[in-house]
């Protein structure tokens, strides 16, 4: 489907999808996904009392316009086949094994999961250890927050794995977790098992602390501190990697004081063993060109530059190095190192050969990704395939879990999307999300729990009635109960990256995001 | 306050003089026509506990007192049911808070928030707790430290009088510790993941430590391996020979800590009252819980209905954990978690039973709740030999009740402590208001008159108020009218004392005279009401 094609789609759209359009507002205004001005209004479903849904021996969708973000590019009226959570066949008329669950997806849609390679989405207890400039040792792993309603919202618009990182205050942060949206299992169930592992650093005015009203600096407090801090710990690094290599093995070691283990030199060691990538933080192409001379002189090979707003400006250098791209598309201006942003940069990169992707940094704006990559359509005419690949095989690649995930082939993971129309429309909105051959959204199911929730809800309150207990007392209440007017989030899911200063952009959606995870 | 320390250090020197005369008390004891809980399930009626020394020397139906006992018949109305003897409450978890000093020099190598070696010391000994749980039935604790990461090792003891020094049954029972310290001056670690962070290197460096030791110690021609202090006192922990007691916050916080903690350490866990949540994962890992009866009151869905969103203010996740938690418990043991009672967490110790009732109500066995309180605590804590039964042998902790002892407001009337009996002064109707400030004039003995000023307001039912004395106010920790007598405790910390002031005045109109005790020895004291305005900023 070529771009013209498309805009004639678009047009189509308008006019079939306005019910559609007042029906979806209606819904949300009906689930309470609405903004009220005080009410502490939290989500009704909760991630413990769901069962995981089941995996149905084969699934076979029919008849749908698939992308399949690989080669073969889009197909029209063809059939994709799910067995045991994988992908088995996709073309045209495949055959029906016994007792598949049949999909019949005819004028709909069917995507890769979205994945958004940079998101603090489902993380409890901070975002930030912004205490030392080097946290190497801090695992976002210990941290998932399994009951984050983000999960399920980010299914409701098509996102499949989200990769959770430290955030942006020092220059060696910690260590990211790729999870897989499997809500309703338990955080060592959400973890994507096959994701390389990934580490967070940062540039620019974050590390240095050029935003912080703190009465006790940290070094370092300039760019080239940044720079120093990082060769300065890469070396220790090495150093420790060499002792560990020359420690005795055998008969020897038995009577040799072992080797303490420093795990936050542990994790950077595995950096230069590439066996832990970097994800940076970074603005400005002067600091990016210095971190890339910088992993060439170890022999380190960056994963992604994440923000990358003037990529654009060192593209080729990125693209030689080997390092992806994972940027906002019409996010800047909101601090002095996001001034030379443009629209145009995603569309820049990827001309220039790098892996270009698009992320969220924010769990609002990751339930409409797939509207990140239609703008990529708008600045640079980039192809609406390629597009969509921003947000699936591309960041798939940038984290290394592009053999599972982020395309849709035989062998691949059954993580996919069925949507109701053209999946980069504002008016398209998805029907059902899987995860690894599970049906872990459905918006029919979605819509018809409502009731039982409500049903669940009024039997509650009869029981509290009766139980003649109410009071005024707050006890029972939530320390998570949102101070913020944004609705259904607990404490902690606002409790966002402000040194990612994503704070700023929060503003254009009236919404105070609570700041201060330095506390 | 040092100054007041001393005066009445030195006043009471003469009274320290006075108990050096021998003083005849009763050691044997024969509680007779009582009913006897013997542990959980089992009672005897018509039946006779024979005490000595502070041990239970008998227990059996009717029968006849020893001719030395003191023999303590209850008088009962007619038809009126026997007293009930239960063997006295174990609380399995009674934090000590430690705050961190910030004067202290912290080793090279060490953090604020780490503390292994940490003890509970004759100085750490919570007086005034421990009369609270002693009311409630308690009789015996596990005393644990509290603050940071890695708070210490926690000691058991009896809930008599006496310091740690007169009930320190043993020390050294389990390590405790929690994720959630965080560094006070802002410093590393001031997020969750950092605090875990910083608990796994420990953990490591202990590992490391003890192996680095003892591979030099075998073959010193080696560099020298650095020492960390502290870390030592992990070493039970990592043999699996003593618990790491941990307290979770929520569900997922359990399962944090499964993930943080190795299957080869005794692991126990301080429950957050939401295992429900995650049962299958909770239950697999096995660890006991000591578990907390942390009941959320009703949600107010009446005021809710009012108002423009209806009851959708109320959220379904509030309604459910309330519908939901009081079932914790008997859910938990159901899938086969060893569980433990505590009455940590609620206002006041005595709480507890309104809760344990509410839980057997939504399925706990009695007999099961009992057993968390009794025979379980006794048989974790290795006390079963001695403690958690009515048995010959065993000390004589124990508590009369009327009635049964789990119902939503048991009436205990008194609580044996090693055979020393604590009877709950009953409170008679008040007569008087002593609301005001009286102008206090302490006589300390030979070393003259101290002037204080005693300010107590509210109802007689529910009185609060200060002490004043030589400029340093300290609240009034209970204040309560029996009669004409005011009665007031002070917490002796505010004087620089351990232990707790007790003051019985008697108030004639707008004067008053009493005796008081305390760390300092015993005074006497005499008043006046200078003021029916206790506190010109509470008035309306």
């Amino acid at each position: 489907m070529s771009v013209s094609d498309w805009k004639t789609t678009m047009q189509g759209l308008h006019s079939t999808n306005a019910l559609v359009a007042v029906c979806v507002t209606a819904v949300l205004v009906s689930s309470g996904l609405v903004f009220s001005q005080d009410s502490d209004w939290q989500p009704d479903i909760q991630s413990w009392e769901v069962t995981p849904p089941e995996q149905p021996g084969a699934v076979l969708i029919r008849n749908a316009t698939i992308w399949t973000a690989t080669e073969a590019g889009i197909l029209e009226q063809a059939d994709l086949l799910v067995e045991d959570g994988e992908i088995e066949a996709i073309g045209r008329g495949l055959d029906s094994p016994r007792g598949a669950v049949i999909i019949d997806a005819e004028g709909r849609h069917v995507t890769p999961g979205i994945i958004d390679a940079h998101s603090h989405a489902a993380i409890v207890g901070g975002v930030n250890e912004a205490t030392t400039i080097s946290t190497a040792h801090v695992r976002i792993e210990d941290v998932i927050d399994a009951d984050s309603i983000n999960i399920y919202r980010q299914l409701a618009g098509g996102v499949t794995t989200i990769n959770l990182l430290h955030g942006s205050a020092n220059a060696i942060g910690g260590q990211m977790q790729v999870i897989k949206l499997r809500w309703g299992q338990d955080p060592d169930g959400l973890i994507f098992s096959e994701a390389p592992a990934g580490i967070k650093f940062a540039l620019g005015e974050n590390p240095k602390q050029s935003n912080w009203n703190n009465d006790t600096p940290r070094y370092p407090q300039t760019r080239p501190g940044v720079a120093q801090i990082i060769r300065e710990k890469f070396q220790a690094a090495e150093d420790y990697q060499r002792q560990k290599d020359g420690a005795p093995g055998g008969r020897a070691a038995r009577d040799a004081v072992p080797m303490r283990v420093d795990y936050e030199l542990e994790a950077i060691a595995e950096i230069l063993n590439a066996e832990r990538f970097i994800h940076s933080h970074a603005y400005r192409a002067d600091e990016m060109v210095m971190l890339i001379e910088l992993a060439d002189q170890f022999g380190v090979t960056i994963g992604t530059f994440q923000h990358v707003l003037e990529g654009y400006k060192l593209a080729r250098r990125m693209a030689e190095h080997g390092a992806g791209g994972s940027t906002f598309i019409d996010w800047w201006n909101f601090k002095y190192e996001a001034t030379d942003a443009i629209g145009f940069n995603p569309a820049l990169m990827h001309q220039a050969g790098v892996v270009t992707g698009l992320h969220s940094d924010n769990p609002e704006l990751a339930r409409r990704m797939n509207l990140e990559a239609a703008k990529a359509v708008r600045y640079g005419n980039v192809p609406e395939h390629d597009a969509l690949k921003m947000v699936t095989a591309y960041p798939a690649q940038q984290l290394g879990v592009d053999d599972h995930v982020g395309s849709l082939a035989e062998g691949m993971h059954a993580d996919l999307v069925i949507w109701n129309g053209h999946p980069l429309s504002v008016y398209s909105r998805v029907d059902q999300t899987w995860v690894d051959g599970r049906k872990y959204f459905d918006r029919e199911a979605d819509l018809a729990a409502r009731q039982q929730l409500e049903a669940e809800r009024q039997e509650l309150i009869a029981l509290a009635l009766s139980a003649g207990e109410g009071d005024d007392s707050d006890e029972g209440v939530s320390e998570d109960s949102p101070s913020s007017r944004l609705l259904g989030y607990s404490r902690w899911e606002l409790d966002h990256d402000e040194f990612c200063t994503a704070h700023v952009h929060t503003q254009a959606y009236g919404l105070n995001f609570v700041k201060g995870n330095r506390r | 306050m040092r100054n007041l320390t001393l005066i009445l250090l030195l006043a009471a020197a003469p009274l320290t003089a006075t108990t050096e005369f021998r003083q005849p008390l009763p050691s044997v004891f024969a509680i007779v026509d009582v009913s006897v809980v013997t542990e959980p399930g089992r009672q005897l009626n018509n039946a006779t506990v024979v005490i000595r020394d502070g041990l239970i020397e008998s227990v059996g139906v009717e029968r006849v007192p020893p001719a030395d006992a003191q023999v303590i018949r209850f008088e009962r109305a007619d038809g009126q049911p026997p007293l009930t003897i239960y063997p006295g409450l174990i609380e399995s978890f009674l934090p000590v808070d430690f705050e961190i000093d910030e004067d202290a020099e912290i080793p090279a190598g060490r953090h604020s928030l780490i503390h292994p070696e940490r003890t509970i010391d004759a100085e750490d000994w919570p007086a005034d707790a421990i009369e609270q749980y002693r009311s409630a039935g308690f009789t015996t604790a596990l005393l644990a430290p509290r603050g940071g990461l890695l708070a210490g090792q926690s000691t058991l003891a009896n809930l008599g009088d006496g310091g740690l020094k007169a009930n320190r049954l043993a020390g050294g029972l389990a390590q405790h510790a929690s994720l959630h310290g965080r560094d006070v001056f802002g410093g590393y670690p001031q997020s969750l993941m950092g605090s875990i962070a910083l608990l796994r290197q420990t953990l490591a460096d202990a590992r490391w430590q003890s192996s680095a030791q003892s591979a030099w110690q075998r073959n010193p021609s080696q560099p020298r391996p650095d020492w960390m202090e502290g870390l030592q006192a992990l070493a039970p922990v990592r043999t699996g020979d003593q618990p790491l007691v941990v307290e979770s916050q929520d569900a997922l916080d359990s399962l944090r800590i499964f993930s943080l903690i190795d299957r080869d350490t005794n692991l126990v866990i301080v429950g957050s009252g939401r295992e429900y949540q995650r049962l299958d994962r909770i239950a697999e890992r096995g660890a006991p819980h000591i578990l907390p009866l942390n009941f959320p009151d009703a949600p107010d869905v009446e005021e809710a209905e009012g108002n423009a969103n209806g009851n959708r203010d109320v959220a379904l996740e509030e309604l459910r954990h309330w519908h939901q938690a009081p079932e914790n418990p008997a859910r938990l043991i159901d899938a086969g978690v060893q569980v433990l009672l505590t009455s940590h967490g609620q206002p006041s110790p005595g709480d507890v039973f309104a809760e344990i009732a509410t839980a057997v109500e939504r399925g706990l066995d009695a007999e099961q709740a009992l057993a968390a309180l009794t025979t379980g605590p006794a048989e974790w804590l290795g006390i079963a030999d001695r403690a958690g039964r009515i048995a010959p042998g065993y000390m004589a902790n124990l508590l009369l009740v009327e009635g049964d002892l789990l119902v939503e407001s048991p009436a205990i009337s008194e609580v044996w402590v090693d055979g020393r009996r604590y009877q709950k002064a009953a409170l008679e109707p008040p007569e008087i208001d002593p609301a005001g400030t009286w102008d206090l004039n302490i006589n300390a003995g030979s070393m003259g008159q101290i002037e204080g000023t005693l300010k107590v307001s509210g109802p007689p039912t529910g009185m609060q108020g200060s002490l004043t004395i030589m400029g340093a106010e300290a609240p009034l920790s209970e204040a309560r009218v029996s009669g004409t007598q005011l009665q007031v405790k002070i917490n002796a910390a505010n004087f620089g004392a351990s232990g707790t002031i007790s003051i019985n005045f008697d108030i004639d109109g707008e004067r008053g005279r009493g005796t008081g005790s305390g760390p300092f020895g015993n005074f006497s004291l005499r008043g006046e009401r200078t003021s029916n305005v206790p506190d010109e900023e509470n008035r309306p």
